[in-house]
């Protein structure tokens, strides 16, 4: 995995998904 | 045989603590299903079993909670009773019931029994315990039990299956059968006025015909209902009957609880006399246990004791968790086996940065804490196992006195140490709403593991040296813990939550050797579910963390940093190269050693260290410089005023205030706080970059800061879950945060008042 270009993608994915994730977490605990 | 058609509902009744769960697990095996009982937190588990024999009958069991009776004075005794009476919405009323109860403890046990054979459906007595009863020297008769009860007693030791099979049996063969509720004598003036409450309860339909007796002396024999739980109260004409039937008592002379408990234990005091022997030839073991209460329990031996086992549980914690630890977190350890993997493997580029400076630096510094995690849950758990942990409660039962609560609530706190949400949902043994809430307030206050890895981070970076020290730091701060939480259960105690201390009668159990496959099982589930959040949570926030300290970019840089390095990556290069006459024979040669020092005492007189020096710092200017420009360098630095008078930085105060989601937020964000910038072969372990930029004092500052704050999302929801209201879990995150500022600042200020700093 040497692309700057895959790395940057796989980077900008995992901080989303784990955004969304935190997000979603917080969600059910109070909503 | 009795033919059942459909499937067999069977309820599963008992005290605490009596082996109801195993017994429960061993009849169901895999097949469970756990869920809420609409409407309230109160944990529904149902199970399935087929009772063999013929036919090859199946049926569903359902777990109660663990009762002590069926007033329906909390949460759970208010469930238990609605399953029985087939009040519950969503669960069928039980064929059977299958009341289990301790043989070591039988009177007490025989008191839900009774009421149980009260409600007149077919029940099966499950005896357990009998070999701690055995040991004892109490010898039960179990076939006089049975003719007592009029109804089958079956002794069963779940753990080992003993007794199962003729359990089952029993379940099937009393299944279906017609049973005459147990009829205990009660004043006549009482006994009168339950029959006109019964006929209100039918002519309303308040409840079924033949439930209505045992409900209607339920309703009378209960007194108050302080939780409001029982809707049928609130009847017009069921209240009017209940006020007339009080007023009534009250004119005869007669108090309506005390003799429903009478009548109770009456029965009771008759069959025990008959069922149980003791045997005082048999009695070493008591006898044994006798004598370590009166040290163990005794108000300064036993107070002094509790307070060196807890020292020697941290000195242990650093003794043989801290070399663990060391070889983790070291270069040959978990650390560097990591770092290796991703250096290897991944290009330079942003996915490498966040393996390795987020998600490597985060979590790998949580995670090797699993060491300690251990050790304290391996402590926790033998304590418990042995019997100890009681003892301990009843040690505090004098201080939880003085603050208004009672010993019950201690032990939930005192497995708050462990971690706070199992020990709220331990709060429901507690009857008085009033205790109930005082003890959730202020159990959070207990140090949790979580709080751990920061106090032995801090520990360990500050108070380097003997494990004793070390332990003694620890121990001060799960003390400092515990005392606030009794301070404060003072406070609500005499404020919110005014109420008379209640009495407390504290069961202790014999000391005995721990059963090792329990104790392992807690410990591997506990230390799973720290690898499990380690996994999941921190992870999440690492990533989140290490974008947040690295973006965005600067467009432009104070320094040209890419020209400064390649120059010096050109000088590194050619010192490294630069060799000595001679030296060319040596490289040739076969001798590793004379090699290796060849080239170190080359690349020294050249510079080449100095030159390794000078990248390092110039990456660590360049990270500094990227981390003030990126978000979590604004957000820290625009909330480090609300923390510098605790001493802290702004590179601090984002790693608190991310852990207002989870305590161990605080290492992972310095982890990656100060991986940034970090060049390979000057990797140093986190406690030593921490020993460079803070003092001692800014360190027990952060601990004490931790020891109070509310910094734990889940058990807020499991507060607000638990009280049925935001109200409370809002109050408690308040006051622990002010709290937990207030004495970090006082411990600051006056640390540097003392000439600390």
């Amino acid at each position: 995995m040497g692309d700057a270009m895959v790395q940057q993608v796989v980077v900008i994915g995992l901080v989303a998904g784990c955004l969304a994730w935190v997000g979603w977490q917080v969600w059910r605990y109070f909503v | 045989m009795a033919t059942v058609l459909r499937e067999l509902v069977v309820a599963l009744a008992g005290n605490p603590n009596v082996g109801k769960t195993t017994l429960f697990n061993v009849l169901t095996g895999l097949k469970q299903k756990v869920a809420n009982y609409p409407g309230v937190t109160v944990e529904k588990k149902v199970g399935r079993c087929v009772l063999g024999g013929d036919g090859d009958t199946k049926c569903t069991i359902v777990d109660l909670p663990g009762t002590y009776s069926l007033a329906s004075r909390s949460p759970d005794e208010h469930v238990a009773r609605q399953v029985l009476l087939g009040q519950m919405a969503g669960t069928v009323r039980p064929d059977v019931i299958v009341v289990v109860a301790d043989a070591s403890n039988l009177e007490r046990n025989l008191y839900l029994v009774t009421q149980v054979l009260e409600l007149g459906r077919p029940t099966v007595v499950a005896l357990s315990m009998m070999d701690i009863a055995g040991q004892q020297g109490k010898q039960v008769d179990v076939e006089k039990l049975g003719a007592h009860l009029r109804c089958v007693v079956v002794p069963v030791q779940a753990n080992t299956g003993r007794g199962v099979e003729a359990l089952k049996a029993a379940i099937g063969k009393v299944a279906g059968r017609n049973v005459e509720p147990l009829d205990l004598p009660l004043p006549e003036v009482m006994d009168d006025h339950i029959e006109r409450i019964r006929k209100i309860l039918v002519e309303e339909e308040l409840s079924p015909v033949d439930m209505a007796r045992f409900e209607a002396h339920l309703l009378l024999s209960t007194g108050e209902d302080e939780e409001g739980t029982d809707g049928r109260r609130a009847h017009p004409k069921v209240r009017a009957e209940l006020t007339a039937a009080m007023t009534a008592c009250e004119k005869a002379g007669v108090d309506v609880i005390s003799s429903e408990i009478e009548a109770h234990y009456g029965f009771i005091g008759t069959v025990a006399s008959d069922v149980v022997h003791d045997e005082p030839a048999k009695d070493a073991q008591t006898a044994r246990t006798d004598r370590l209460d009166r040290i163990l329990t005794h108000k300064v031996w036993g107070m002094l004791i509790f307070v060196a086992v807890m020292g020697l549980v941290f000195v242990s914690i650093f003794k043989f968790a801290g070399p663990v630890m060391d070889w983790l977190n070291g270069e040959g350890g978990l650390m560097g086996f990591l770092k290796g993997i991703a250096d290897k493997s991944l290009a330079e580029g942003p996915l490498k940065s966040l393996v390795e400076d987020g998600v490597i630096a985060g979590v790998g510094n949580v995670v090797v804490f699993l060491p300690q995690i251990a050790l304290l849950f391996l402590f926790i758990a033998l304590l418990e196992d042995t019997g100890y942990m009681a003892r301990a409660a009843f040690l505090m039962d004098r201080v939880m006195s003085k603050v208004g609560l009672h010993g019950k609530s201690f032990i939930p706190m005192l497995s708050g140490y462990a971690c706070a949400i199992p020990a709220l949902m331990g709060t429901r043994v507690i009857e008085n709403r009033r205790d109930r809430l005082a003890t959730i307030m202020v159990l959070p206050l207990m140090s949790c593991s979580a709080r751990l890895p920061v106090y032995t981070l801090v520990i360990a970076t500050f108070f380097a040296g003997s494990a004793w020290l070390q332990g003694g730091v620890l121990l001060a701060m799960y003390g400092l813990g515990t005392l606030a939480a009794f301070g404060m259960a003072w406070v609500f105690k005499r404020t919110l939550l005014k109420g008379p201390a209640p009495a407390f009668i504290l069961e202790m159990p014999p000391y005995r050797l721990p059963n090792w496959k329990v104790v392992l099982t807690t410990v591997g589930q506990r230390c799973w579910a720290f690898v499990k959040r380690a996994g999941t949570l921190i992870f999440a926030f690492s990533v989140i963390m290490w974008a947040a300290t690295h973006y965005p970019k600067p467009a432009t840089y104070s320094r040209d940093f890419g020209a400064e390095t390649s120059v010096l990556e050109e000088r590194k290069e050619l010192q490294g190269k630069e060799l000595p006459a001679g030296s060319v024979e040596v490289l040739e040669g076969d001798d590793d050693a004379a090699k290796k020092a060849l080239m170190q005492a080359n690349r020294a007189a050249a510079g080449y260290g100095q030159t390794t020096d000078a990248i390092s710092d110039l990456q660590n200017a360049q990270g500094q410089e990227v981390m003030e420009h990126s978000v979590a360098g604004r957000v820290g630095k625009f909330i480090a005023p609300v923390f510098r008078p605790l001493g802290y930085d702004w590179k601090l105060s984002i790693g608190v205030t991310g852990a207002f989601f989870a305590r161990e937020i605080v290492i992972s964000t310095l982890g990656i706080v100060y991986s940034v910038g970090e060049a390979d072969e000057e990797s140093q372990p986190l406690k030593e970059r921490i020993r460079e930029s803070y003092s001692a004092l800014v360190g027990v500052s952060l601990m004490v800061f931790v020891v109070f704050c509310m910094q734990c999302l889940p058990t807020l929801v499991v507060v607000r879950r638990e009280t049925n209201s935001w109200g409370w879990p809002v109050l408690m995150f308040t006051y622990m945060t002010v709290l937990a500022w207030v004495m970090a600042f006082v411990t600051y200020q006056g640390g540097l008042l003392l000439g600390f700093k």
